[in-house]
């Protein structure tokens, strides 16, 4: 009695976000096109969705990051920067996971994207104006999380990665107030919101 | 009659640079006046530390604003000439801060003679080796002008905001400035830059410092221009149509400028090397620079001084 049935168990999370890009702009240096090329776009919004569901979903639903998800998404140096203080804002782990049978609610607006081609026409740097929100029927009750800011991205061995942040998030609902029953931490806390990190 | 030979530089980060700094400076030294619109505004040159500024993004480096007399309308000006204006730019991005060690011109550099010299003698990385041998530190990258672009890049942006704190008046610069805060174009700031008669005791010395307060407010006025991760890219993009890069590419540029515009400005500390009389007309460095030295390397930042 009780647990999890074999079926739900095995059933495997899935993202609920797809991003969709909204207002481009190049400023170039040479006589590059003043859009940024479909492939670049699309693998762009690839990462952003990809990091979106790694670091929000996922945790939401799972109860824990995805770390494959975030390696993909993010560069060596920013991944690095998860074992300290910006992990709060780049995160959402130690939050009550979501009910079984409630779905995580992602609304993103159309992302503004901005590149900068160099003197040969090619694009090699991308900031994305991201734009999040995330909502979840817990077991402690309704969460909503906004994530706001820009991503820098950069290309990287044939994907394109996020190499720098400015990032506001502001978690709030019954799920995140704090509770003075709980005496021994036994994940990291959520982090006091707003919290805000740039690099 | 001659001009004075007048030589600035403004870089972003540099970054952003810092400008960069990248990062982000401005500079200047003895100069020259008007240049077209498609003049090289000053070259960033990688000199050392690691290949891409991303392997190591929280690592303290070191950066040297350089400006030098040559002039390539003046066969008596060669390049790389005497290097006039030197800036040592300290940057910790871990905590978002910077320093600026002034050097004036005519300080005794640790191979003996005048270290600005060595940039006419052995180019840039002579002069490099010195200051890095001087202060016990590598320098990442280096910002040189090259012909003097600087008043077209400070009018280009607008104008600079920076707040004058004593009466200057030198006729050979050109400064006629009362205490308070100016937007300066660039000719306007180039004679701020330039003046060092309006301080008799301390002449090139408050010059060289005046000097390290112009890359502060060039920060501080591209900063607020340039918004966010997207208005770098448009600052970074119109930088590349005038200025050089030597050992890096667009993305480091980018990286160093954005870099550069996220220091906060009013954190950025500007110090003069200390110095006392030398031989001759030289400047010797006082035994207290060591420990001003200590200071700056342990983590670029000088949090004593």
């Amino acid at each position: 009695m009780g647990g999890v049935s074999p079926a739900f168990a095995a059933k495997k999370p899935t993202p609920v976000v797809t991003m969709t890009s909204g207002d481009v702009t190049v400023y170039k240096v040479g006589d590059a096109p003043d859009t940024i090329p479909d492939d670049v776009r699309t693998a762009v919004i690839a990462t952003l969705t990809g990091y979106v569901n790694a670091a929000t979903v996922m945790p939401l639903q799972q109860g824990a990051v995805d770390d494959a998800g975030l390696a993909t998404a993010l560069a060596p140096a920013v991944a690095a920067r998860l074992a300290g203080p910006d992990r709060a804002v780049l995160v959402d782990e130690g939050l009550p996971r979501a009910k079984p049978t409630s779905k995580v609610k992602v609304t993103a607006t159309p992302v503004a994207l901005t590149g900068l081609a160099d003197g040969a026409g090619s694009v090699v740097v991308v900031t994305a104006t991201v734009d999040t929100t995330t909502t979840a029927k817990t077991t402690k009750g309704k969460l909503v999380i906004k994530r706001t800011g820009d991503l820098v991205l950069e290309p990287d061995n044939g994907t394109w990665k996020i190499t720098g942040y400015t990032l506001n998030v502001d978690r709030a609902g019954k799920a995140v107030r704090p509770t003075t029953t709980t005496t021994v931490p036994v994940a990291p806390a959520a982090a006091p919101t707003p919290v805000t990190a740039a690099r | 009659m001659k001009h004075p030979l007048v030589r600035l530089l403004i870089a972003v980060p540099l970054t952003g640079m810092l400008l960069a700094g990248t990062l982000t400076a401005a500079w200047l030294a003895l100069g020259a006046p008007k240049v077209a619109s498609a003049t090289t505004w000053f070259t960033v040159h990688h000199v050392g530390g690691a290949a891409s500024f991303a392997e190591s993004p929280d690592a303290p480096f070191y950066v040297l604003v350089l400006g030098n007399d040559s002039n390539p309308d003046d066969r008596d000006r060669p390049e790389p000439g005497l290097g006039d204006a030197i800036h040592v730019i300290g940057v910790n991005p871990a905590t978002g801060d910077s320093s600026i060690i002034d050097v004036p011109r005519d300080t005794e550099a640790p191979g003996g003679g005048k270290i600005n010299a060595y940039n006419a003698t052995g180019g840039l990385p002579a002069i490099v080796g010195q200051l890095e041998r001087m202060m016990g530190i590598d320098i990442s990258y280096a910002i040189t002008a090259g012909f003097p672009g600087f008043t077209a890049m400070v009018d280009e942006i607008g104008g600079v905001d920076i707040t004058v704190t004593e009466p200057m008046v030198d006729h050979d610069s050109g400064a006629d400035f009362q205490p308070g805060p100016y937007k300066m174009s660039g000719d306007s700031l180039l004679a701020y830059s330039r003046d060092r008669k309006s301080y008799p005791a301390e002449g090139d010395r408050q010059r060289t410092v005046n000097q390290g307060k112009a890359i502060i407010a060039a920060l501080t006025t591209l900063r607020a221009q340039s918004p966010g991760a997207a208005g770098t890219a448009k600052l970074v993009a119109t930088l590349a149509r005038h200025v050089k890069t030597d050992g890096m590419d667009l993305t480091q540029l980018y990286d160093l400028g954005r870099l550069a515009l996220t220091l906060d400005p009013a954190r950025v500390k500007n110090v003069l090397l200390p110095t006392g009389q030398g031989s001759g007309t030289n400047l010797a460095v006082a035994a207290s620079a060591q420990d001003l030295f200590a200071d700056f390397r342990d983590d670029a930042i000088l949090q004593n001084h």
